[in-house]
């Protein structure tokens, strides 16, 4: 997983599934694997707040379930 | 359990890390065409064509990580000893070659850059382009965390 914060805004992206996570274009939303479809806004939360719910969810299951991580950032 | 690599870098500096990277601007611009499905490169490109638009921000500070979460024993393995200790040796010395890092550490060189390899796709060092063949590899970490596992512990707390 890669992470950036800048004056731009903050980025997570998941390797290897290739989601990526940010706010760089006003509200967070979530690209899905592959950039197959359109972003999904997602709640308003901190960096660290999305950090965090990405750790768990991928320690908790092991891998990335792309559904399940966007219903837990919602 | 969590290992972060962790770096905190100015606006300046990225753009000179990116250059140093894929080469010039129109190198990276040209290698994101080429694959576009990389899409730390793509992340890179975003970043470089909107801060290189704000020379106001140059001073401002970027932090960025790299997050390895291994789920197995084997995954774990690329924190061996030896390896530790090359992240180690690399954050307090530079060396003007692979073959020099490797007579420091008095391992083989090809064992040597087959690790450094590994630490380079995950984007934790860079090795630069040195006199000749030679290349010179830098740290791009400057702190490496370990984050205990502590989701149980999360989701329990969130139960109240």
């Amino acid at each position: 997983m890669y992470d950036r914060v800048g004056p731009r805004g903050w980025s997570v992206v998941i390797m290897p599934q290739e989601i990526i996570i940010d706010d760089r274009h006003g509200r967070p939303h979530i690209h899905p694997p592959k950039k197959q479809g359109d972003p999904v806004p997602i709640h308003s939360r901190s960096f660290e707040e999305v950090r965090e719910i990405v750790y768990s969810h991928v320690e908790r299951n092991q891998d990335v379930v792309y559904r399940q991580l966007l219903e837990e950032l919602r | 359990m969590i290992i972060r690599f962790e770096q905190s870098l100015t606006v300046s500096e990225f753009l000179e890390e990116v250059k140093r990277r894929y080469g010039s601007d129109k190198e990276l611009r040209r290698f994101s065409e080429r694959k576009p499905k990389d899409i730390l490169a793509a992340e890179d490109l975003e970043d470089f064509e909107y801060y290189s638009k704000h020379p106001e921000l140059r001073s401002e500070r970027i932090q960025r990580a790299v997050s390895v979460i291994p789920v197995n024993d084997q995954a774990l393995s690329i924190f061996s000893p030896e390896r530790l200790k090359l992240l180690d040796v690399l954050s307090s010395k530079r060396f003007e070659s692979i073959r020099q890092l490797a007579g420091f550490l008095k391992r083989d060189v090809h064992n040597v850059y087959e690790d450094l390899k590994r630490f380079q796709a995950l984007r934790v060092l860079e090795l630069e382009r040195g006199p000749g063949n030679s290349r010179i590899p830098r740290l791009l970490a400057q702190y490496i965390a370990i984050v205990p596992t502590h989701w149980e512990k999360l989701e329990a707390s969130k139960k109240g």
